[in-house]
């Protein structure tokens, strides 16, 4: 057992097969949040696990190589110009970082 | 044998969802050839829409014509045994040849009692029921050997007979508790149709294990499975989630005192329900001094969206008294973890154990308003309840009938006069309806904390806490003051689903103002903690704009007299609310296309 990096959340079914073959795929960390993503190289991915598909999203565990990056994107809108997300847990549901995190493999 | 397995009501509202422990019993029953059927009554009452003892009694009478029963067995907890032992009266006088039995929380905890007061009742089981219910069926069969059954509490001619303790089984051979389903036991569409949850969250419950090896001093069920902890493979436990989920269930509650004890069976449960692919949320019961860190992501690949963690007490003294030990520090690290990776987390409080203070009630509470802050999806408060074998319901703690204590859990909204006076008259058999002395507040005044916390903490998590951070000595003072002033809060007028946020807002927000205005805060701390009860104010009145207005009215934007984000962050270090925070912040909610909410905030505009 050893320790790695891994990104999970949930990706377009349809970009399963290709992920490695990618230039980057673009992460959610929950299955209803597309203003944030963690994007991370095909080329980084180092094992796919796949869990269940919903929807049209699959339930993805990307395990990574070392010294992967990963970034996280955050889209706003235009009608929230000049003003910052910030999240409050009592308004809104825990969602998880959009980042890497550490996981035993 | 010809045996009936009853459950009587036991909530006045809400889904039913199917009773784990007699599908376990019934299946058990099935694999050694005899004749169970369930009679819920749980469920008979909800898909009639009206709750109507007496009709359950009747379909109880139907059951026992139709089936014609050897043995009626009924389990029960303490607040449904009034009820229980009325169907035990009503089979006996049905067919005085039936056998009755009786299980479960409260007569299985108390056989001598039970059998001492209910002259119809001839058998209790303490304990786990499968075994040592099989072989009662196998000697009333037989040779009617009561002696050999372990577990067994029986007459023996004037005198009440208690058998030694059956061995726990293997939980291997217990056959899956679904089977009922597929021999007409149990109907989970009839569940189902109770449920009123959306597609995505229908919940159920599914039995993943027995036992808890802690001992902790109020906790009546750790030593009801002889603090042994036991678990059901990786394989049946998917098993069971793969029927459940078939059935129309995508939420489900693993109960186990506490799965996660063993960390190498949690991270084998979560690798294969990520390959199963099985598209379900699963939760579990956990201690915030276990560590999960590295399978965390694992947990969140394999449909884990919570769990649940008995916190009890903030205080390091009321911990070591509890027997329980745990850092209260532990708590704040354990949540914003599970947060991090988009995992919640239910944290349960109990006040008015012996001895604990209000500052020490008020510490509870304040940490119970930071885990809120934190990511903790619910924050419960339930006041000392205890309940035999519980080490606590030993020590002859001095105790007074608890009356609201009975009228949360009766299974019906009113109590009637008789089952008011007999269980008030019953201190011994009806422990947990008797409040034990605290150093914090009297029985009414705990059960007014208890309801105040569990709805401010839910609704106005930063006010109460500023409140408890800038005065934690005159907190709980101020709230008595309050209720004598302003009256009790009533608990018929909240909504305990959290489904109508202004109701409950209506009803606490005059107790946070009187509290505030009484507590002695200086200028700057009452501008404080008024922004923050504005802001929060907002948040409430925007959420239940639904209820309150009919339409969306989203975005919603309004100028906080506080810099909110930095609060937030500051609460959940725990860091000190200072003046600086006094900055008028622009706040804007929006309500999202998938129902989730999304807060901005900003500089004021400049004015032109």
């Amino acid at each position: 057992m050893r320790e790695a990096m891994a990104v999970t959340g949930y990706i377009a079914s349809s970009e399963v097969p290709n992920i490695r073959k990618a230039s980057y795929v673009d992460v959610r960390p929950e299955r209803d949040v597309s203003d944030v993503v963690a994007r991370v190289k095909g080329s980084d991915v180092e094992d796919v696990r796949q869990g269940s598909t919903e929807g049209g999203l699959t339930l993805v565990q990307l395990v990574l190589r070392t010294g992967a990056s990963v970034e996280t994107v955050q889209r706003t809108t235009v009608d929230v110009a000049g003003m910052r997300a910030f999240h409050d847990p009592v308004l809104n549901r825990v969602r998880q970082e959009a980042t890497a995190k550490q996981i035993m493999v | 044998m010809r045996i009936l397995l009853v459950q009587p009501p036991l909530t006045p509202a809400g889904p039913v969802e199917p009773p784990i422990g007699l599908a376990a019993l019934g299946a058990w029953l099935l694999a050694r050839g005899h004749s169970p059927r369930i009679l819920d009554l749980e469920l008979f009452q909800r898909l009639q829409r009206v709750q109507d003892w007496t009709a359950c009694e009747q379909e109880f009478e139907r059951t026992i014509a139709d089936f014609g029963p050897q043995v009626v067995g009924v389990t029960s907890m303490y607040s449904n045994s009034l009820h229980a032992a009325r169907l035990i009266s009503r089979a006996k006088a049905a067919n005085k040849n039936i056998v009755t039995l009786a299980g479960g929380s409260h007569f299985g905890a108390l056989p001598r009692q039970s059998l001492a007061r209910h002259a119809e009742l001839d058998f209790v089981i303490q304990g786990e029921g499968e075994s040592a219910t099989s072989q009662l069926l196998d000697e009333l069969e037989g040779n009617g050997e009561w002696s050999a059954v372990p577990s067994l509490a029986w007459r023996r001619g004037d005198d009440i007979a208690i058998n030694p303790p059956s061995k726990l089984i293997d939980l291997a051979e217990l056959p899956d508790p679904w089977t009922t389903v597929d021999q007409g036991l149990l109907d989970l569409t009839a569940y189902l149709a109770t449920t009123g949850a959306r597609p995505g969250r229908r919940v159920a419950y599914l039995e993943a294990g027995r036992g808890c090896p802690f001992e902790c001093s109020f906790c009546a069920t750790a030593p009801f499975w002889h603090r042994r902890y036991r678990v059901k493979s990786v394989e049946r436990i998917i098993g069971e989630m793969r029927r459940l989920h078939r059935a129309g269930y995508e939420r489900i509650v693993l109960v186990h005192d506490l799965l996660t004890v063993n960390r190498r069976f949690v991270r084998e449960l979560c690798e294969a329900l990520l390959d199963s692919k099985l598209p379900v949320e699963w939760m579990a019961n956990s201690r915030t001094d276990i560590s999960l860190d590295g399978i965390l992501p694992l947990l969140k690949a394999s449909g884990c969206w919570k769990l649940f963690f008995g916190v009890e007490s903030a205080s390091s003294r009321v911990q070591e008294q509890i027997n329980k030990r745990l850092d209260p520090n532990a708590a704040f690290s354990t949540v914003a973890n599970l947060s991090s990776h988009g995992l919640t987390a239910t944290c349960s409080f109990v006040i008015g154990f012996p001895d604990e203070t209000a500052d020490e009630i008020g510490l509870s509470i304040r940490a119970g308003a930071r885990l809120k802050l934190l990511g903790a999806e619910t924050v419960q408060f339930h006041r000392l309840r205890i309940w035999p074998p519980a080490p606590l319901s030993e020590a002859g703690l001095p105790r007074s009938f608890d009356r609201t204590a009975l009228e949360i859990e009766f299974p019906y909204v009113d109590v009637p006069p008789q089952d008011m006076a007999e269980i008030a008259g019953s201190p011994d058999f009806f422990g947990g309806y008797f409040s034990t002395w605290t150093a914090a507040g009297d029985a009414a005044q705990i059960a007014q904390v208890e309801m105040f916390a569990h709805h401010t903490v839910a609704l106005a998590p930063m006010t109460i806490y500023a409140l408890l951070a800038l005065r934690p000595r005159q907190f709980l003072p101020a709230f008595y003051t309050a209720i004598a002033r302003l009256g009790p809060l009533v608990r018929a007028g909240l909504d305990w689903d959290a489904g109508r946020l202004m109701r409950n807002w209506r009803a606490i927000a005059p107790y946070l103002n009187a509290i505030a205005e009484s507590v002695g805060l200086s200028d700057t701390e009452f501008r404080l903690v008024a922004a923050l009860f504005d802001y929060e104010d907002e948040r409430v009145r925007f959420t239940a704009v639904d209820e309150t207005q009919g339409d969306k009215d989203s975005p919603r934007q309004f100028v906080s007299a506080i810099d909110i984000p930095e609060a937030i962050r500051r609460i959940q270090r725990e860091d000190a609310l200072g003046e600086d925070l006094l900055r008028p912040t622009a706040i804007l909610f929006r309500k999202n296309a998938d129902d989730g909410f999304s807060s901005f905030a900003g500089p004021l505009p400049r004015p032109n």
